[in-house]
């Protein structure tokens, strides 16, 4: 919080660091007594747990009824956990998948929901414009099992619209119809579809929240300067809204060793024929560890998956740092 | 302000408790053989002397099924009455649908220890192989005796070190067939219709012309169903050494105790190959791969074939449970294995705060034809009629209503009632034949040996995420095997095949040594 106050307020930066925290915190003190219902969820909810990475490095077996007495008894392993992960000779696909699709799904999210942000702000119509965003909104709140569904129904082999219906009418003949659930070179298409039409209306709110924010004055003077509104858009609303892209982006890389596993396992059907190019790290996961039940090493994956995620972070906001100061995150 | 100190202290609490459990922790081996021993002494004096009144508790069991059906509760309520005289117990049953719902529900409790007293396991969901060596349930190899006696003697001293780890049983196996063979399930209302003659399915391949015709003549309807899970791939009889996603077993007719690496045998390249041409000629459907819910159609009555696990009188209690007229046809011979000794048990979980109290209804569940015949098919006059002595009608309410229709799951199925629609004149004949198929099977070399994966846990879970990538297409047909067998077993070698055969080999010679 005081960070983004503090990137807002740009120059108030300096006198927060003279009077120190004590100073800040008697002079905001409602501020931060409201404040403390969510840290302490926070705490409670992200922090607490966290000493449970230790899980990682145990050979979690069970001895008791209680979870504390199960894990303080279990034998320490050191790394022994992290080995499944490099035993198989898969861990370069999956890591491969897991970073080029969150790659492709950050820059087309980003270019995409600007994008939209942008055209539902010039609609002149205020109902058009907002039943156009609640229509982009609406594949949000599905969820991946319905949407599963959906491109099951579109795609199946046997029943499916596109082969039965589509293709058909337009005169494909039966044998050259594809097969959708066989034929890995298809899916990193189809994935990167599904995965931005259900999010492309979400995003966008973020956006057209903030373009809404730009104060008007910047747009009225340019007009009168006879600025386009296509050259508006260039010189005013992108330089306006380049912070919050930065930020957004900047998070999402934190999450790009994370797959959605509802996307890359129910979309998928979790076709074992794929596995090339549908295969990421958290599918991996399941499919190797279902029938185990080891918690040791399916945490050791999750702790692989934070600590990927946190050095990418790091560095990513170094470079934004070193680029443009005033845009890093922290 | 204030909050901020609650906060504190709330942390100061966690963490005090934290340090209270570090400090029981300390003594590791004696509190492991402790908590059992000390319960069974408490307990001993509560069974010997009737006249000590027993706590009321709750036992809450769960399974695997068909999902919870809709009597449930008058079911439990009837059941309560029963068991409240008796050991002061009440009984929450909760049954689970069939694969993932089960396995995860199960795996996350068992993992997080949240509190329950019973559960389903066997060697195919809630794996008892792997949970049970890594402390999941409670040993019941020392209360047997006290609490069980009758449980015991009826299982016998085979079915117990069979299903036992070390020595130690870990779960009670439902006392059913001891034995299994591989073979066909077939529709016989398509068959009659169809005019295909099953009595001339002798082997796996035979059933390929019964397959055209069905193909040529019912569309819409699957000639032959294989899919994940429910796998043709199973036909083969493999005595497998973890499970059907390991590779790694023995030939499942018992002609020596090589580990061999199944999925690149002879038979398994024949029978890949078979299921391709199946599946380029549209026996087998297009989306097999993806299907997840294949009772539907089965219950639908389109599919004509599938192979199934096998038992004398099979297509009985199939053809009741799918509301569809089945007729089975074997193929593979009768054998004992571990697999059939761990096939369906019911285990005690270390997280039970009971577990004499559970045993005591398990015991009471093996040896009490009433409660018995209550769980498996519900009240009598509501659920079903009875037509003769031991033979049982279901009733419409009975359909609707309370189900399961897993006898072989529930407790000591030699003394269920049969359904009036099977062939056998009473239950006391149909079990007659299970013990003759039981005492006809051939025991497995390697009967009571139960692979450790510990040693090459790691490597054992990177061949299940390979086995997962690639069996799905092989054993429906979908990839061709001429191109995809090769790149499976290159692929399962360098995730450490080598070393978790020689693992299992050096683990059956052991056990072969010490027999």
């Amino acid at each position: 919080m005081e960070s983004s106050l503090t990137t807002k307020r740009g120059k108030a930066l300096k006198s927060v660091h003279k009077h120190g925290f004590l100073y800040e915190l008697k002079k905001n003190k409602v501020l931060f007594l409201m404040m403390l219902p969510a840290l302490a969820v926070i705490l409670v909810n992200n922090y607490l747990p966290m000493a449970g990475v230790l899980i990682a490095f145990k050979n979690f077996k069970y001895f008791g009824r209680n979870f504390f007495e199960n894990f303080f008894k279990s034998k320490w392993v050191g790394l022994e956990n992290f080995e499944f992960f490099t035993a198989t000779p898969d861990a370069f696909t999956i890591t491969r998948n897991t970073l080029l699709y969150n790659l492709a799904f950050i820059v087309i999210g980003l270019v995409i929901s600007v994008f939209f942000a942008i055209i539902l702000n010039e609609i002149k119509g205020k109902y058009t414009s907002k039943f156009y965003q609640a229509s982009m909104f609406l594949p949000y709140f599905m969820s991946w099992i319905v949407v599963s569904y959906l491109v099951f129904a579109l795609l199946s082999e046997e029943q499916g619209f596109v082969n039965k219906s589509l293709l058909p009418m337009l005169g494909v003949s039966a044998d050259a119809l594809p097969t959708w659930y066989g034929d890995p070179g298809k899916w990193p298409i189809i994935l990167t579809l599904v995965n931005t039409w259900k999010f492309t209306g979400y995003n966008c709110v973020v956006y057209v929240a903030a373009i809404a924010g730009i104060d008007q004055e910047y747009y009225e003077a340019a007009t009168v300067d006879g600025a386009s509104r296509f050259y508006q858009i260039r010189k005013i609303t992108i330089p306006l809204l380049t912070p919050l892209m930065v930020i957004l982006t900047l998070l999402a890389v934190g999450r790009v060793f994370y797959s959605d596993f509802g996307l890359f396992f129910s979309v998928t059907r979790n076709v074992g024929t794929l596995f090339e190019t549908i295969g990421v790290i958290d599918t991996y996961v399941y499919n190797a560890l279902r029938n185990l039940n080891d918690v040791g090493m399916a945490s050791a994956a999750g702790l692989y998956q934070s600590l990927c995620g946190f050095i990418l972070v790091l560095s990513s906001n170094l470079i934004v740092r070193k680029i443009d100061p005033d845009k890093a995150l922290f | 302000m204030q909050k901020a100190k609650r906060l504190i202290g709330l942390i100061l609490v966690l963490c005090l408790a934290v340090t209270f459990v570090v400090g029981c922790g300390n003594d590791d081996g004696a509190s492991n053989s402790t908590s059992p021993s000390t319960s069974t002494a408490s307990g001993s004096s509560v069974a010997a002397d009737s006249s000590v009144v027993l706590d009321p508790v709750e036992l809450k069991w769960y399974v695997i099924g068909n999902g919870q059906p809709k009597d449930m509760d008058a079911v439990l309520a009837k059941v309560n009455d029963y068991l409240k005289p008796k050991i002061n117990a009440t009984l929450k049953l909760s049954i689970f649908t069939w694969g993932d719902d089960f396995e995860q529900k199960m795996g996350a409790k068992v993992a997080s220890g949240e509190e329950f007293d019973i559960t389903f396991t066997s060697n195919w969901a809630l794996n008892y192989l792997q949970n049970a060596p890594k402390g999941a349930f409670v040993d019941l190899t020392p209360m047997l005796d006290q609490y069980a006696p009758q449980t015991k003697a009826l299982l016998g001293d085979k079915v117990i070190k069979g299903a036992s780890i070390d020595g130690k049983l870990f779960a009670i196996p439902t006392n059913k067939e001891m034995a299994h063979n591989w073979g066909f399930l077939i529709n016989k209302d398509l068959a009659d219709k169809n005019g295909i003659d099953i009595s001339t399915i002798k082997k796996f391949e035979d059933i390929e012309p019964a397959l055209k015709i069905i193909k040529e003549k019912e569309p819409g309807v699957e000639p032959f169903q294989t899919v994940v899970g429910e796998s043709a791939y199973r036909i083969l009889d493999f005595e497998k050494m973890v499970d059907d996603n390991v590779p790694g077993a023995i030939y499942g007719d018992g002609r020596d105790t090589k580990v061999i690496n199944d999925f690149d045998s002879p038979e398994a390249k024949t029978l890949f190959t078979t299921l391709h041409n199946w599946f380029k000629a549209g026996y087998i459907r297009k989306d097999a791969d993806t299907i997840t819910d294949w009772q539907a159609n089965r219950k639908a009555g389109k599919v004509f074939s599938a192979v199934a696990s096998l038992k004398p009188g099979k297509d009985g209690e199939e053809s009741v449970s799918s509301g569809i007229n089945w007729v089975q046809v074997d193929i593979t011979k009768p054998m004992a294995t571990t697999r059939e000794m761990t096939g369906a048990m019911q285990a005690i979980s270390k997280s039970s705060k009971n577990p004499e109290r559970s045993l005591m209804f398990l015991e009471l569940f093996n040896t009490d034809p009433e409660l018995c015949n209550l769980i498996n098919y519900g009240i009598e006059g509501t659920h079903y009629t009875k037509v003769a002595d031991t033979k049982i009608e279901v009733t419409q309410a009975g359909k609707d209503g309370y189900n399961p229709g897993t006898p072989w799951m529930f407790g000591n199925q030699f003394n269920t009632y049969i359904y009036d629609s099977e062939k056998f004149d009473s239950a006391t004949a149909k079990w007659d034949q299970f013990k003759a198929y039981n005492e006809s099977a051939t025991a497995s070399p390697i009967l009571g040996f139960t692979f450790n994966s510990e040693p090459v846990k790691t490597k054992v879970a990177a061949l299940t995420g390979i086995k997962k990538q690639f069996m799905p297409g092989l054993e429906t047909g979908k990839s061709d095997p001429a191109t995809v067998l090769p790149k499976f077993i290159d692929k399962l070698k360098a995730a450490g095949l080598d070393d978790v055969l020689a693992e299992m080999q050096k683990q059956v010679d052991t056990f072969s040594a010490n027999k």
